[in-house]
């Protein structure tokens, strides 16, 4: 089989996959109620590297994210973030390593303004008595200032958030994770119910942070994808089918099986 | 609910039943009038042959008019032997005293033949003579212990065991010997053990005590401790008798030990099952809806009332009928607390979905409301007399009688869950209710009409309630504030369950009846502690449910996969 | 979800600043200085100052709930029981000879319950008696129910129990403390509670004075701290944990430290409000921590308006006049008022009493004219200077005759927020001749002032 090709070998080696991969899962499975949601033998991603999940409705991409952010545990196997085992560790724990989420439905605070969600995201004071005291420099003004810019939000930022468009709440929480800076990126379908253009904006934020930290992007449109011109895993019920380019994914029987088949 | 045909059955039973209830109470004994005559008439002789010849063979029905003519309520009136019952409050009249046959106490009737009552006692009544009165009171119990009545008759047998009367005793002999394996055979054999224990001579006393060891009752138990404390602080000590004494009570107090198991462990049941009563409304209502009723309590107040209305109209217009109010009480209970669920649901709830802390300020002004329109109307001091076919109890073993009222409620509460979950499970509108509670969205994309199942969800989780208001008044008073005494612990029982999952408020309302039943006796061991051991087993409970809670914050049967983070 | 109703984006309009802080300052002389004047003078009895201070302390406890839920979403049903924490604290100190309790030799110089309970000296009731030092007292009142809600916030938001079950759970803690209390055996007097403090406490006007000013100040420091607290960042990630606390975590943040938190300052403050309530009623029973008085304390805030500090001031201070005047003016009817209440605030205005005062600004903001301004301001000023006449015992005697079950105080009020908010009305669509607006509005208020003074 063609495919066979474009797949990575399992990992013998546990302790070398840990060490080279930012994140890594080792033969993690995941059952609802006797379904099998996900059941991957070895998924590795580099440091500094984007990489897109895509994968036909229920393949178990979002899951997926789940397990790497601690909001499911696994059943069985073990996940790895910047070479720490996090496979029982709290989500809050996990995200304090610098693993950032975007979710699927944009989810900022609504009745917060545009910058003071930002402001939450900035780096910093996470205890109750810190943020007490906190008081912002004009460093971090600006920077979120900048970022703000980029987005297009720097004309609402005294808006509180349940007043955004869905694009508009996009880029926000996008923003925020940016203004995070975590090591590693989960990005949900961040082109679901967006315009020509306004996918166009994302997927251009996404490359701009590609250099800078590891993302992992999940996403149904193909036109999107092709955008973001980067390595793709397809997964289908809760298998890995392929690895690679675009062109040797669509070049794939499998996955065209997958998608077309049922 | 009950179906017409099993109506039609039901009835022609009832009118026979009732029949024989009339039938059985006409039976007027010439013999027996005549000795009542002259116990009553003027001549001291006669009065004294009279009481001779009731010892030689007098009869239970005698007894009334035993205890009247002892304590000053027998009189002859129109030629008729009559006695004062209790006075009974009468509108218009004040406290009255109904005038009763001494023999049959059928009410004494005028020519209208309306009941006679009077004011006061009249002139004419007669007293027993100071000497005669021991003797008279001696005749009551020797009598009582042949009454007709098994109930009474075993309550004598007993009361004379407790009193250790040696003068009951050839009547208990002769009673066991006539019949030794009959129904009275257990509560004879205790009551001779427990008077030869206390009367009798040494070797009586020794086999007493080894009867009394085999029966194993309470009441056995009561006399040989006693026994013991006599026998500890005579000046001469019986070694061997008190080796015995002890044998005895350590099988009394292990068989009683169980007996106690047995009775929380019933109590808990029944508890139990009116918890999950409750609960299961709250929990259909909250997991489809999101809605956190407080004034779940109220629509079984609602309940509860509508049954004191249905039996108030048995009790003036058919009060032959009354045991049977129940067969009516039900539906209407039910069909009452689902119509107001109904509008409630229509008016209020409506408008709340997805603001579940709203809809429990909101329901809760609603629950205030509803208690001050039940004072307004109702008052605050009512009861409803439960039917004579729940007083009493099964006995099942010797000391261990489980209350029928209690089985009753064990039962209905059973026969309401298992209606429950067919009509949850096999129904359309079951399935309606599935779907809904799984996603709104997607059943009412399919065409279904999210907002009827809602409001016919909400009528049938408060008509649930109203059938626990039908039996919560049997065991306790009615007053509007009844439901706010259930609402807590009924909110425990969702919390522990999981919201929305049906075996999940079984297995929770077991647990929580079933600890407090099983936490309360500890306290009670705990001197200082004995007279808050139920408030202290609610509080402990409430404290293992937080526990709990922290070790599992979605309850036994959380939500799970893509919706458990709605 | 409707719950998130906060402050709209505060206008930076200078009039407004100005109209802010005339207020300020006018509520600021009336409530330290024109009424204890008043007071002073005799004008204003002594009863209504002693039932103003003790109102106050409940405003006290408003803005703790406040915090916990209209800024945090917390909805705590058991804020009674942490407001009789501290006022079995203060009472228990109070009940004691060293505290000035009125104990008599032939009870042995302790109070006179525990004797009814076979207690005849403390020393078989010892957790009494570090209560005899008004400083243990005080701090007892105040850190027991910062340590309560503290280990048992921690638990229950740590283990992630949110929404509805929090509510129900903080309910029954307060049912089950509530069962406890009353018993006997706990020797707090059971359900007839503590009493018998130091007479003048309550009855002589210089300490009803002292008593109220402590009550005042303590509710203007509450509300500065409370202020405070919202304005820092703090604020904003509680304000970020009602919105979507899932989404905090994955920010690195923990939300059960703020949680619990945001509990246990609200613990501390209805502590607070119960210690500064207990020597002005007198007595402290534990009817006052059913579940019942708990969730009053939420409709406070409800109807006064969540997520505003102030609104939770002027809620405590409105729900209890009105509970106060209704059930003397019609007692049965109380109930209901009080259940229409309820569902009223959460189906009608659940953005409660602020709303109002928004109105007023906005006009203000727009350069209305004094027209507009005062019919918008018509409302509030009617239902404030009702309730102010009403505390002060200063209702004229002719609003309060019986007109056909029901007193003309009441039918002013109604005409004057009718008149105000049909003017309003009219005045948007500027058909309105001056004249009639200034009737509608001002007349019944000019009423109830011409008889007061």
């Amino acid at each position: 089989m063609s495919s066979a090709a474009v797949i990575e070998k399992p990992q013998v080696d546990l302790d070398d996959a840990v060490y080279s991969y930012i994140v890594y899962l080792h033969k993690v499975t995941v059952v609802f109620d006797g379904f099998k949601a996900l059941d991957i033998q070895s998924f590795g991603v580099y440091h500094n590297d984007l990489r897109v999940v895509i994968g036909p409705n229920g393949a178990g991409k979002t899951t997926l994210c789940d397990v790497i952010s601690g909001k499911t545990r696994v059943t069985t196997g073990r996940v790895f973030v910047k070479r720490e085992e996090v496979t029982h560790m709290p989500d809050v724990d996990i995200a304090a390593l610098g693993v950032g989420r975007k979710f699927q439905t944009p989810t900022v605070f609504d009745s917060l303004t545009v910058y003071e969600n930002m402001q939450l995201a900035q780096p910093g004071h996470r205890g109750v008595f810190a943020n007490l005291f906190d008081r912002q420099t004009p460093a971090e003004r600006d920077e979120i200032f900048s970022i703000l810019k980029r987005v297009r939000l720097e004309g609402v930022r005294d808006t509180p958030a349940r007043f955004l468009s869905h694009g508009q709440r996009q880029w926000l929480e996008i923003s925020m994770l940016i203004l995070q800076k975590p090591k590693l990126l989960l990005v949900d379908e961040p082109a679901a119910g967006l315009t020509d253009s306004e996918t166009e904006l994302t997927a251009n934020l996404l490359l701009e942070l590609k250099g800078q930290h590891t993302i992992i992007c999940i996403e149904h449109d193909m036109d999107f994808v092709r955008k973001l011109n980067s390595k793709i895993t397809v997964l289908n019920e809760g298998k890995i089918l392929a690895e690679g380019t675009m062109d040797q994914v669509q070049a794939n029987p499998e996955v065209i099986d997958a998608y077309l088949g049922r | 609910m009950l179906r017409p045909r099993l109506a039609r059955r039901i009835f022609p039973l009832l009118v026979v039943l009732l029949i024989c209830t009339f039938a059985r109470a006409a039976d007027p004994s010439d013999a027996l009038a005549g000795l009542l005559k002259r116990l009553a008439g003027a001549d001291e002789s006669e009065r004294k042959a009279a009481l001779a010849a009731m010892e030689k063979d007098g009869d239970a029905r005698l007894v009334p008019a035993l205890i009247a003519y002892r304590d000053g309520l027998l009189a002859v009136r129109d030629n008729q032997v009559v006695v004062y019952g209790n006075r009974v409050e009468i509108e218009g009249r004040g406290k009255v005293y109904p005038v009763l046959d001494a023999l049959t106490l059928a009410p004494v009737t005028e020519k209208s033949g309306q009941a006679h009552f009077e004011e006061s006692l009249p002139a004419t009544v007669l007293r027993a003579p100071r000497a005669v009165r021991t003797q008279i009171s001696n005749l009551i119990s020797s009598l009582s212990l042949l009454d007709p009545n098994p109930a009474k008759r075993k309550a004598a047998i007993i009361d004379a065991g407790d009193r250790a009367d040696e003068k009951s005793l050839a009547s208990l002999k002769s009673q066991l010997e006539r019949d030794p394996g009959g129904r009275f055979s257990a509560p004879l054999r205790e009551s001779i053990a427990r008077i030869h224990l206390a009367h009798g001579s040494r070797e009586e006393k020794l086999a007493a005590v080894g009867e009394l060891g085999k029966l194993a009752s309470g009441n056995g138990g009561m006399s040989l401790r006693k026994a013991l404390e006599a026998l500890e602080k005579s000046p001469q000590r019986d070694a061997q008798l008190e080796q015995a004494i002890h044998q005895s009570l350590q099988t009394v107090e292990s068989y009683q030990k169980k007996i106690r198991f047995i009775h929380n462990t019933f109590a808990g049941l029944s508890l139990t099952s009116i918890l999950i009563l409750m609960a299961l409304g709250l929990a259909i209502i909250f997991g489809l809806m999101g809605v956190i009723n407080m004034a779940h309590g109220e629509f079984m107040m609602i309940g509860a009332f509508t049954t004191y209305v249905v039996a108030e109209a048995f009790r003036r217009h058919m009060p032959g009928a009354y045991d049977w109010y129940m067969l009516a009480a039900v539906p209407a209970a039910f069909l009452v607390s689902a119509f107001a669920g109904y509008l409630c649901e229509r008016l209020i709830i409506r408008h709340l979905y997805g603001r579940p802390l709203e809809t429990l300020l909101a329901t809760w002004g609603l629950s205030l409301i509803l208690i001050q329109t039940a004072r307004v109307y109702f008052g605050d001091t009512l009861s409803v007399a439960s039917p004579t076919w729940l007083q009493g109890g099964w006995e099942v073993a010797p000391d261990l009688v489980l209350p029928s009222l209690r089985l009753f409620i064990i039962g209905f509460c059973a026969v309401c869950i298992v209606i429950v979950y067919v009509v949850i499970r096999f129904t359309s509108f079951g399935l309606l209710l599935r779907a809904t509670t799984q996603n709104r969205e997607i059943a009412s994309a399919l065409g279904v009409s999210t907002r009827r199942v809602d409001g016919l969800t909400f009528a049938f989780g408060t008509g649930l309630a109203g059938l626990a208001g039908v039996i919560v008044p049997l065991y306790n008073k009615l007053n509007p504030n009844i439901g706010q005494e259930y609402i807590v612990e009924s909110f425990m029982v969702v919390v522990v369950g999981g919201v929305g999952n049906f075996f999940g408020v079984l297995l929770g309302g077991a647990g929580l009846g079933f600890l407090s039943k099983y936490i309360e006796p500890l306290y009670q061991s705990f001197h200082g502690l004995a007279s808050s051991a139920s408030v202290l087993g609610r509080v402990t409970v409430l404290i293992l449910v937080i526990l709990f809670l922290n070790w599992k914050p979605s309850g036994l049967f959380p939500a799970r996969g893509r919706l458990a983070d709605a | 979800m409707l719950d998130q109703q906060v402050s709209p984006i505060a206008p930076q309009d200078r009039s407004v600043r100005t109209l802010r802080i005339i207020t300020v300052a006018a509520l600021f002389s009336l409530f330290f200085i024109i009424i204890p004047t008043l007071c002073g003078a005799g004008i204003i009895r002594d009863h209504y100052l002693n039932q103003l201070g003790r109102y106050i302390c409940f405003a006290i406890a408003a803005i703790g709930i406040d915090l916990i839920w209209g800024y945090t979403g917390l909805l705590s049903l058991g804020q009674a029981f942490f407001f009789c924490v501290g006022a079995y604290a203060m009472a228990m100190h109070l009940a004691l000879p060293q505290g000035g309790g009125d104990v008599r030799p032939e009870y042995n110089m302790i109070p006179q319950f525990m004797f009814f309970n076979n207690v005849h000296s403390l020393d078989h009731a010892p957790f009494w008696i570090p209560f005899r030092s008004r400083a243990f007292a005080i701090s007892a009142g105040i850190f027991l129910p910062a340590i309560v809600a503290s280990i048992f916030g921690f638990f229950i938001f740590r283990s992630r129990v949110r929404g509805v079950y929090f509510s129900i759970i903080t309910q029954a803690v307060a049912w089950g403390a509530w069962l406890l209390v009353s018993r006997n055996e706990m020797l707090l007097g059971g359900t007839n509670g503590l009493t018998n403090f130091y007479k003048p406490l309550n009855q002589s006007r210089p300490w009803i004075v002292t008593l109220y000013l402590a009550s005042l100040t303590m509710l203007t420091l509450a509300y500065l701290a409370c202020r405070w607290i919202t304005r820092s960042s703090l604020g904003r990630v509680l304000v970020a944990v009602r919105d979507k606390e899932t989404r905090l975590y994955f920010s690195g943040y923990r939300p059960y430290r703020f949680k619990v938190f945001a509990f246990a300052v609200a613990a501390v403050l209805a502590a607070i409000a119960g210690m500064l309530y207990a020597p002005q009623m007198g007595i402290i029973t534990p009817a006052r921590m059913k579940v019942e008085e708990s969730i009053m304390m939420v409709i406070w805030v409800a109807l006064g308006g969540r997520g505003r500090l102030w609104g939770a001031i002027f809620g405590a201070l409105l729900v209890n006049y009105t509970y106060s005047m209704l059930t003397s003016d019609m007692p049965s009817a109380w109930p209901f008022i009080q259940g229409a209440m309820f569902l009223a605030v959460v189906l009608l205005f659940p953005q409660g009493c602020v709303v109002l005062w928004d109105r007023i600004e906005v006009q203000v903001a727009n350069r209305a004219g004094a027209l507009a301004i005062l019919a918008a301001a018509g409302p509030l000023l009617a239902i404030s200077f009702f309730i102010l006449l009403e505390a002060l015992g200063l209702m004229p005697h002719a609003l309060r005759q019986d007109l056909h079950g029901i007193q003309p105080k009441y039918i002013l009020l109604l005409i004057a927020i009718g008149g105000s908010a049909f003017a309003s009305w009219r005045l948007r669509q500027s058909k309105l001749k001056q004249v009639t607006a200034v009737a509608l509005a001002g007349a019944p208020l000019a009423i109830m002032e011409g008889g007061a003074s």
